[in-house]
């Protein structure tokens, strides 16, 4: 058995869905922060807009992730010894968006400080419950990936009794 | 229409809405020479140094880690 091109594919697609979470809820609908609202103050239109392209970029690399994520997905289709397994899927997809939310809270808002969660409270409780949902979501993840690999590991050897 | 056509020719001509990053405005100007300013490079690297990293961890999830099939390599039995 072959898990790795499905949690790959899986832990990839997380990680574009993740950004795109962030992205949509924090950036552009709450607009609690933008990609250099820590360098750049959101109080002008010019500030403004040249964070909307820096958010676009930012988008762009996230649809980027997801469109390779999904071609990952496709290839780990037609391995053989790969197993389709939705449990397996789900918990790759957790693994990305926690590992998104930890590697993008540890680099941006705490190591080059470019933004923070809350942008008008600084580094805050806000980014630690973000860094918290990260190693949340991956524990949830690498725990539902566990479960899923027994689970095939059993039907595997049943399968093999049989015959 | 008439008001349709009076309200986007409003809009056209006013400095504001020409704020986008390839109009020629005075706002304009100014976007443009914030976003190409001497911070360019460095504002572009921070914002891809996660995805670097996402790039690193997809590999190693993919074929682990480079380090142990080197190490393997230099100690095989000969």
């Amino acid at each position: 058995m072959n898990y790795k091109p499905l949690l790959a594919a899986g832990t990839l697609l997380g990680i574009g869905l993740g950004g795109f979470v962030d992205g949509i809820i924090f950036h552009q609908v709450l607009q609690l922060h933008s990609m250099l609202s820590a360098k750049l103050p959101q109080d002008n239109l010019v500030n403004v807009k040249v964070s909307m392209v820096w958010d676009g970029l930012f988008h762009a690399f996230t649809w980027v992730a997801t469109a390779v994520g999904i071609r990952m997905l496709w290839h780990a289709g037609t391995i053989s010894n790969c197993p389709w397994s939705g449990k397996m899927m789900w918990g790759a997809l957790l693994i990305g968006w926690g590992t998104f939310n930890l590697v993008e809270g540890i680099i941006d808002h705490h190591l080059i400080n470019i933004h923070h969660v809350v942008e008008l409270l600084g580094t805050s409780i806000y980014d630690y419950i973000f860094l918290a949902t990260g190693i949340i979501l991956i524990g949830v993840g690498l725990m539902i990936t566990r479960q899923a690999k027994s689970n095939q590991a059993s039907v595997h050897s049943l399968s093999e009794l049989k015959h | 229409m008439k008001f349709f056509v009076l309200l986007s020719m409003l809009l056209w001509f006013s400095g504001e809405s020409n704020g986008c990053p390839l109009c020629k405005s005075a706002t304009a100007y100014k976007i443009r020479a914030s976003l190409l300013g001497p911070g360019m490079l460095w504002n572009m690297f921070y914002m891809v140094l996660p995805f670097i990293i996402f790039a690193a961890i997809i590999y190693v999830t993919y074929y682990g880690f480079p380090v142990n099939e080197l190490f393997r390599q230099k100690t095989k039995w000969k």
